[in-house]
């Protein structure tokens, strides 16, 4: 119940942004949809953070890098190997393998020697993971920028839009995809922990590891299945996002995604999964809107009107922040957060 | 909600705020390192404030922006306070010619000669090997002493018996990473002098650190904030705050910008306000109006280039001048061929111009094809126009390799510190050396710009090359070559 209500008044405060800007060509309703449409990658990455989090109780700093790699194999088959042409789908999933098994490799190698340590150890074991990926990026793949291609292209070859427009807005076929693959992860993985016999345990193993292995269920397995689905997760995210980004670079999903990642898993409730999915969209379109009201919204100083923008640089941040420790002084679990 | 959850969020919530506030906006991080003075343009208000004399516009605190005590001129300055007479005044330039002009004495011998052995010179090079505005390293690596390895064993050439022995390290993009990279090589590799291409608030993080210690820095012409005031440093291009008339002359003259809708869209550091401003400046001369000027975080991502993109193709936008991160306007060529969106890309700089650029942006789509963009240095592709003996060095010294425009930039950037210290000439030290570059006129390798320097400007240069980005090869284009007017 109270879910709904959150959902219902996050969704309530968008439609009557678009409803005061009906109309107008130059008001927020296309950056509400640019928020939605970058909210979704952030929430994407949210999922992974938050599967981690539920299942041993560690923020991963490494979720992001498991996308990079991902990213860079698909580059790599896709647009480097010559001797054959290899299908986008075939290097997809073997991108994916490959992130699972550095999944495997960090729980067997990091998460599992560390288990029993303090959690901040563990912690800062995952950001050192992360900057071997990344340092493994740069050996591997050079630092120069690549393009990655989409899995759905844009444009037809006579420069024909494929995807839709959205109050003037142009949603490519490839965030369409992320917007469902979020939305479809979300309710899947919600369903997989509330109901299924694999998806209780390991939120049990996350709460008493003891008890948990007393009654016969392996923790070490149940270690595994989180990391390694979590490294699925992140694959999947830099796979979808880096294509959308521009360029693809070592550390890409780190500098570019992460922290709103982390932000949205926080907002929307560090041991949800449909909160990540809310998160995720909060933090998108508050960027978005505060980047829209600073550009169009002006303060007069001393005479001279001048853009929100330059009275408070940074302003996308700041109201993010804003958001967040509201959100948190009001409920400290996050938006749809509650113990496990 | 118990009180120690409460506790724990809120933790989180300061910890996010740390985090956000060290990724985001970083007003004058690259000022940090010691202080300055104010370029043209801009002054000091009652408040203790810089601002921009044209618009009013406050820049930052002058004690933020220019330090209180900036260690320029004092114990540590070099160049002008030398002392005067004795005996072994370092010779005066062959080719650079010019001699001494100004009123200040030559140094006398006996002066810092660090780096400096009968063989050889040893020099520091820092580079974005890593970062928002990568450059290959293994380009770099086999660039960054190309030139010298042709000219000591190929042509038999040496400086009075000298070879030059380059060390480089990887500043990250990163102002900090600079100062301390920058250190490293002045105090542990002991290099002569400092040299940077590439990234504004690297060249003055690092330029500021080598004024603190008496080193020369030769470096891109990146803003005069601040740089302007060091006795060390020499650029070797023009800077943005030169360009930005030159830019507007170009887009009226060139490209029709003058009854058209123009913007200006760049990162949200002060060291770009004089570029602002120039543009600005030069735009008001032709008589063109600005009709979106933007400025975003350095740490910006998809969400900014989306709304950037959305903006400007809402009001029109015909013609953008952008001043960013590659890694970022990439990010914007992405959003903008989403959009379906291509304006007339223009700009300065650098790391820009390199067909890294051009080939990741024509993989997304066609908003980059015939961008126009100011470079110190001619396409790589049209190398052999200016000196044909590049791609030979490559080929010998490296014939598995194909060489590129940073092995070109490299080169280029060679042959200027070559003929420095040919034109310091033998009794070489840091004293000398400085003395003897603010008094060259006519420092002319044929790659980049002429250089006329004299004791009071350091800013020599006062020609471009345009570059345009063709999609049908991926690659930068020289389009006009030393263009001081359009």
């Amino acid at each position: 119940m109270r879910s709904a209500i959150v959902v219902g008044a996050t969704v309530a405060i968008l439609a009557v942004i678009l409803l005061l800007g009906a109309g107008d060509d130059a008001g927020p309703n296309a950056f509400v949809v640019i928020g939605i449409a970058t909210g979704a990658i952030y929430g994407l990455v949210a999922i992974g953070l938050v599967l981690i989090y539920k299942g041993s109780r560690v923020f991963n700093f490494a979720q992001g890098e498991f996308g990079t790699m991902a990213a860079f194999i698909v580059y790599v088959l896709v647009e480097q190997v010559q001797s054959v042409e290899i299908p986008y789908g075939v290097a997809v999933v073997v991108a994916l393998l490959g992130a699972v098994a550095i999944g495997l490799i960090m729980e067997r190698l990091i998460v599992r020697p560390l288990m029993n340590g303090p959690k901040i150890t563990l912690l800062v074991a995952t950001i050192a993971f992360a900057l071997f990926l990344v340092g493994m990026q740069l050996l591997l793949f050079h630092p120069e920028a690549k393009a990655l291609p989409p899995a759905l292209q844009s444009q037809t070859a006579e420069g024909e839009f494929l995807g839709v427009s959205i109050f003037g807005y142009n949603l490519e076929p490839q965030n369409i995809l992320i917007i469902a693959v979020l939305g479809g992860l979300a309710v899947l993985l919600g369903y997989f922990f509330s109901r299924t016999d694999l998806g209780l345990a390991i939120l049990a193993t996350s709460q008493d590891a003891f008890a948990t292995r007393v009654v016969g269920i392996g923790v070490e397995r149940m270690s595994r299945v989180i990391w390694g689905s979590a490294a699925f997760l992140g694959g999947v995210a830099g796979i979808l996002y880096m294509p959308i980004s521009g360029a693809l670079t070592p550390g890409g999903m780190t500098t570019g995604i992460l922290i709103p990642g982390f932000t949205a898993a926080v907002l929307g409730g560090m041991t949800s999964l449909p909160g990540a999915f809310l998160g995720g969209i909060v933090v998108g379109c508050v960027q978005s809107l505060a980047n829209w009201a600073g550009f169009n919204w002006h303060v007069t100083l001393e005479g001279v009107a001048k853009p929100l923008q330059s009275i408070i640089p940074g302003l996308p941040d700041v109201a993010l922040i804003v958001v967040l420790l509201v959100v948190l002084l009001i409920r400290p679990q996050g938006l749809l957060g509650s113990e496990a | 909600m118990d009180r120690s959850k409460r506790i724990i969020a809120v933790g989180v919530a300061g910890l996010m705020l740390l985090i956000a506030a060290a990724c985001g906006q970083k007003p004058n991080v690259a000022l940090q390192a010691g202080g300055g003075a104010l370029p043209a343009g801009f002054a000091v208000n009652e408040e203790g404030e810089v601002v921009n004399t044209a618009t009013g516009e406050v820049v930052g605190s002058a004690e933020d922006l220019l330090g209180t005590d900036s260690g320029l001129g004092g114990d540590t300055a070099v160049g002008g306070t030398t002392i005067s007479g004795g005996e072994g005044s370092v010779a005066e330039g062959e080719e650079a010619g010019g001699g001494t002009t100004g009123a200040a004495p030559p140094p006398t011998s006996g002066g810092d000669t660090t780096g400096i052995t009968d063989d050889t010179i040893k020099i520091g090079i820092h580079a974005p090997l890593t970062g928002a505005a990568p450059v290959p390293s293994d380009s770099v690596e086999k660039g960054k002493d190309l030139f010298f390895r042709w000219m000591a064993e190929e042509k038999k050439i040496t400086l009075f018996g000298r070879t030059v022995e380059v060390v480089l390290k990887n500043d990250q993009y990163n102002p900090s990473t600079a100062v301390s990279v920058c250190k490293e090589m002045v105090e542990k590799d002991k290099v002569f002098l400092l040299s940077g291409a590439a990234g504004t608030d690297q060249i003055q993080a690092c330029a500021r650190y080598a004024a603190s210690v008496g080193v020369p820095y030769i470096g891109a012409g990146v803003t005069e904030l601040v740089l302007n005031q060091l006795p060390n440093f020499f650029a070797t291009s023009m800077t943005y705050n030169d360009q930005g008339p030159l830019l507007a002359d170009m887009l009226v003259s060139d490209l029709g910008a003058k009854n058209e809708k123009n913007g200006m869209l760049t990162f949200e550091t002060p060291n770009f306000e004089d570029a602002r401003q120039g543009f600005r400046d030069g735009m008001k001369r032709m008589g063109a109006t600005i009709h979106y000027e933007r400025t975003v975080s350095k740490g910006s991502g998809t969400s900014e280039a989306r709304t950037v993109v959305q903006e400007m193709s809402t009001a029109g936008i015909e013609n953008v001048f952008v001043l960013t991160s590659p890694v970022w306007w990439l990010n914007v060529l992405k959003q903008a061929d989403t959009q379906q969106y291509n304006p007339q890309w223009v700009g300065v700089g650098i790391s820009m111009t390199f067909d890294t650029v051009a080939s990741v942006g024509c993989g997304g789509g066609n908003s980059i094809d015939g961008a126009k963009f100011f470079s110190p240095f001619p396409a790589y592709i049209d190398s052999n126009r200016y000196d044909t003996e590049f791609r030979a060095a490559s080929a010998k010294f490296y014939p598995q390799k194909t060489p590129d425009d940073f092995m070109w930039l490299s080169w280029s950037g060679s042959k200027v510190l070559w003929d420095m210290f040919k034109g310091v000439g033998d009794n070489l030290s840091r004293e000398a050396f400085i003395y003897e570059v603010e008094r060259m006129r006519g420092l002319k390798q044929g790659i980049g710009p002429v250089l006329n320097y004299s004791p009071d400007d350091h800013f020599g240069a006062n020609e471009v090359h345009v570059s345009e980005a063709r999609c049908s090869d991926r690659r930068w284009h020289t389009i006009k070559s030393f263009a001081s007017d359009f």
